[in-house]
Formats: C-alpha cells, structure tokens, sequence
C-alpha cells in the first residue's frame, strides 16, 4: 500500500487534495493534515522567520505549525475537513526573511 | 480587504464548551432533566480526545484492530447515552471570546453568537511541551497527536517510532502505535522504576485502572518493546523530516549520564510530558483560580456542584484539574445536574445521581493524583535545548535569543516575551510559555519558580477581523440581546 493508512476501514468518498500543485487521495471526514500525512508528507509549511519545514505537531488545533492557505486563508491543517470532489490548499511561507524551507516565500 | 459577514445567532439553556467526556456527560445530565443543551466543539464528532470517534463515513470491526482499551469501551458507552437525547452540536467550532450568557465561535470561518443561560466549561487538555534539539523537525509530534492519528483516523504515524516522555499517557500511546502495526522501537519514561511502583500503588484500589495499566503492559510485553525506565530523548535528527533520534539515560534529577547516548533511526518521534489542562476560557470569565501542581497548575476553584467564583459558569473535566475521563464524566455529571437545578428543572432521580457522582468524582480524583503524583518532570529535561535550539516554535525564537532578552530585560516571563516576541505567535504562548517559565528559572535567571496564572485576551484563538467585526463586544452583550 501506497498510504499510511490502516487496512480494514472502509472510508468515505474520495476527495483529491492539491497541495502545492501535488495531488494527493483524501477521504471525506479526513482533515486536511490527515490526508497529507497519510500519503507521506510531512513538512507542510515554512517556518515564520527562517523558513524551515515544519509539519503537524499536535494535530489539535492548539499549535498551529500545520496552517495552510485554503482560498486566501490560513486555516489549520489538522482541523479542516477536506470537502467536494476537488480542494486546493497552499504551504505558507516565512512573514519574512529568506524562504530556505520546502516553500516559496511569502504570498503576494 | 475585509468583508462584511452576519452573525448567526443560537441560543439556548445549557451550553457547554467541549464535547469530551465532561461536556457529554454534562450534556446528558442537563438534557436528562429536560434543559435545552448545546455543545461546542473544536472536533468534528462527539468523544473529545479520548474518546475519539472516527469520521461517521467510516466502517470498521473493532476484531480489525485488536479489542478496545477498557477505557475506550465506556466511552461507548457514554456516546450511545448522548444519542438518546436531544443535543445540539455545534462541531468544528473554535470559541474565540465569552461572557458568562454568550459564547462567540467562529465555524467554516463564518462568525456565530450562542446565548445560554448556564454555562459548563469542558474545553479539555493539551500536551505539555519540552523543547529539544530537533523538536521542531516534522514528524516530531506530540503522544496527543499520535492518538489522534491512529483512533482518529486510522492512520499509521510512521514506520519506526519512538514515544519519549514521562507520565501515565506514554503507555496507550505505545498500544496505540503498535494497533497501527507501527513498529515502536523504543519507549522511554523519564522518570524511573519508583515511579512505576508509585504508580501502582496509586491505581492499587481502583479495579479500572489496574485493568487499563495490564491491557497495556500486556501490549508492551507482546510485541516486546524496548521500554527503558530513567532513559529520555536527547535530540532528533533529520533534513526535511525526522530521520533519526537520540536516547540516552539520565539520573533523578534528569542530568544526562554521558556515554549512554543511542542513536536510533526511526520515523516518527512521539513526545508527551502529561497534560496541561485548558484554562484560557475560565482566566478570560475572570474565574478565581488556584495553583495545584499535581493536577496541572492554576486552575479554576469551584465548589461541590462544579461552580466557579462566577454564578451559573461551571467547569468540569480537565480545565478543573487533570485527572482522566473518569474524573471527567463524574464532574460533567455534577455541572449538568446542578445547572439543571437552577434552571429550577425537575431533575428525576438527582439527589441520588447526584451523591453518586460525588462518591465517583472524590474516590477517581484521589486516584489520579496519586498516579499523577508518582510522576514529575525531572528539572534536568530543560537543559536538553542548546542555545541554537526553537523554543517558539511560532516564532522561531532560540535559546540564545531568549537568553539576550532576560540579559536586557530580566528572566520573567512578560519580559522574555516582549523582548523576544517568544510566545506571541498564533499559538499564543500554549506550547512555549510553561517550558520557557521552567526554563528561565533553571538557565536564564528568571524568579517565577512556577507558571504564573496567564493574563489571556480576545481572541482566544486567532479568527478572523471579519468574525470579530460581527460579533462586537460579547462581554457587553445581555442576555436579552439574541
């Protein structure tokens, strides 16, 4: 198997999720972190100052190093269902400095 | 740009905070006696952490992942109580600001007002945090988030894994992994073989308990983990993600025995230093607070109904003081009873559930501190950060960093902060701010020799100018309002 996902669960219809123009499957009621982690991603977003990966911490909603960009907002990985047929969330960037991370620097 | 959003406004008799075993068993209570209830949850399904549920489109045997936990059988239990009544729940649900009659939350980042009349504070714990060298690396996570993976969401956090840390909560986070076929390659426990044998005695007198701790040592001793008692992580290794992890032991006090150093290569790193209990809400109603070290610092003081200092708010569960889900469901019974009653509702059979509750509540509560007790911190785990190592993690703020600023400005905590800005990222503070505090008294000069009781500020959680907009000033808000 491809995924981290554990067999013997029927999950729910598919979702594809496009993270940073990579297509990963999802399933419906998986968050947004839960479906990038099981297909083996890890470090989501740059860091605030230096830019370094980070990744879902404590997959929660309390420490915010899993936020994403989902239509022009930040929202947290761990805690967004991903939903319809298709979802396209960025990584966000360092709010300044040099990007040296997996990402491409700050939006314009 | 900003836009203009409106307000969706709810209300009801009972609401409460949290839809763990507190707030549900709260829920059940006040519904029971006919109140107009609603919960408030960050989590999509009802169960909190502990009793997580998978997403409702998923369909599973139990047989496909080994028997539940004892414990997580009366979290069935409580759930199927829950469904025969009528709740509402408000799900995916961050409540951002309140007032003893209103509680602002933003959901699908649209903003929403619940008005009640009687409020039950259930909002949960979180994982305290020890700083590292390579803690920040992904695939570093917390024992919280490991669970959340595996009962949440029926996904393997790694490959190879080690769970490091100190408290009653490391154990179910090895059986955890190890449901998900993940191979634990060690569990280290900071504390040593005392601790173990205070532990037991502490559960000595609670038949569930001892139940749980075997379930899991049997698990322990099936798949023949490598568990080393006095051994704690020295750093994680890695480029993009975490790649390898350093183990070594230390002695009582938490110093590093030179040359004991293993280098293990693993995927995943689990790290938990028991539970910090989710005070902000209660600190922003202006609750009177109390410090008991044991149960996890300030915390909310509240009488034998689970009412505050503040009339008709009520806390159960973990914002109380740590303690489990049985403490939990026992004090979430007593809130919902007692809001229940002054709501003046004919309460069937409430002097009977209610001293039942009292007996449950005082008889797990004396538990949990005992097994709490047996576990402490060793102060020595603080000097595992380097001067190059992320404190804040929100901030990307170093040790060394942090050690210029209490130079300039003094070691307290306020100052670190507005000297460094460690601490006012969007996390605010929650994972950073008690291992700075610990680690300013023992590296960097700082006075407070505990956490202080923090000053919190709307909002509790970042939202979004727009929902803050349409909500206004809810602490100016009246009842009569909505």
């Amino acid at each position: 198997m491809s995924d981290s996902r554990m067999p013997h669960t029927s999950r729910g219809p598919r979702v594809t999720l496009v993270f940073d123009g990579r297509e990963v499957d999802a399933f419906e009621g998986e968050t947004i972190g839960m479906a990038l982690w099981a297909a083996g991603v890890r470090g989501i977003r740059g860091s605030s100052q230096e830019g370094k990966p980070r990744g879902m911490f404590c997959a929660m909603g309390v420490c915010y190093e899993c936020l994403v960009d989902l239509d022009g907002r930040p929202v947290r990985a761990c805690v967004q269902l991903v939903s319809g047929e298709r979802m396209v969330v960025t990584s966000r960037g360092p709010s300044r400095g040099p990007s040296r991370g997996p990402n491409r620097g700050p939006k314009n | 740009m900003i836009d203009a959003l409106t307000l969706a406004r709810h209300a009801t008799q009972v609401a409460i905070v949290g839809g763990g075993p507190a707030g549900l068993a709260a829920a059940i209570e006040a519904a029971r006696a006919g109140a107009r209830v609603a919960i408030v949850d960050e989590g999509h399904r009802a169960g909190g952490q502990i009793y997580r549920q998978t997403p409702s489109s998923y369909q599973e045997g139990h047989a496909a992942h080994g028997r539940p936990s004892p414990g997580h059988a009366r979290g069935d239990v409580l759930l199927r109580e829950l469904a025969a009544h009528d709740v509402t729940f408000f799900s995916g649900a961050t409540v951002w600001d309140a007032s003893p009659t209103h509680l602002a939350f933003e959901q699908d980042a649209l903003p929403h007002v619940l008005a009640c009349e009687r409020l039950v504070l259930a909002p949960g714990a979180y994982d305290h945090c020890i700083p590292f060298p390579g803690w920040t690396l992904p695939g570093v996570i917390t024992a919280g988030a490991a669970q959340v993976m595996v009962r949440g969401f029926r996904v393997a956090p790694g490959k190879r894994a080690l769970v490091a840390g100190t408290g009653p909560l490391l154990l179910p986070t090895v059986t955890a992994l190890l449901s998900a076929g993940v191979q634990v390659i060690a569990a280290v426990e900071a504390n040593g073989r005392g601790a173990r044998l205070r532990a037991g005695l502490g559960i000595a007198r609670s038949a569930a308990r001892l139940r749980e701790a075997f379930y899991y040592l049997r698990a322990l001793g099936q798949h023949r983990v490598d568990y080393r008692m006095g051994w704690s992580i020295v750093r994680a290794d890695g480029d993009d993600s975490v790649t390898a992890a350093t183990i070594a032991r230390i002695d009582r006090h938490g110093r590093l025995e030179k040359g004991t150093e293993h280098r293990l290569e693993v995927d995943v790193v689990c790290t938990g230093y028991g539970l910090l209990p989710s005070i902000e809400l209660a600190c922003l109603l202006g609750c009177a607070m109390h410090h008991l070290p044991v149960r996890g610092g300030y915390v909310p003081r509240h009488d034998d109904d689970m009412q505050t200092s503040i009339p008709h708010v009520f806390v159960a569960g973990e914002i109380a003081g740590i303690g489990g889900a049985d403490v939990a469901v026992a004090e979430g019974r007593l809130a919902g009873l007692a809001a229940a009653r002054s709501l003046r509702l004919a309460v069937p059979d409430a002097d009977r559930r209610k001293h039942a509750a009292r007996r449950s509540r005082v008889k797990e509560r004396r538990v949990s501190d005992a097994l709490l007790g047996a576990f402490s911190i060793p102060p020595g785990l603080y000097d595992l950060a380097d001067d190059d190592t992320i404190v804040c993690r929100c901030e990307d703020v170093r040790l060394r960093q942090l050690r210029e600023t209490a130079r300039v400005f003094g070691g307290d905590l306020r100052s670190l902060k507005m000297g460094s800005r460690a601490g006012m990222g969007p996390c605010q503070g929650r994972i950073c701010q008690p291992a700075i505090q610990a680690l300013a008294h023992r590296r960097l000069g700082g006075r407070e020799d505990r956490m202080p009781c923090p000053v919190v500020q709307v909002p509790l959680k970042p939202v979004s100018v727009s929902t803050m907009l349409a909500t206004g000033p809810v602490a100016c808000r009246r009842s009569a309002d909505s």
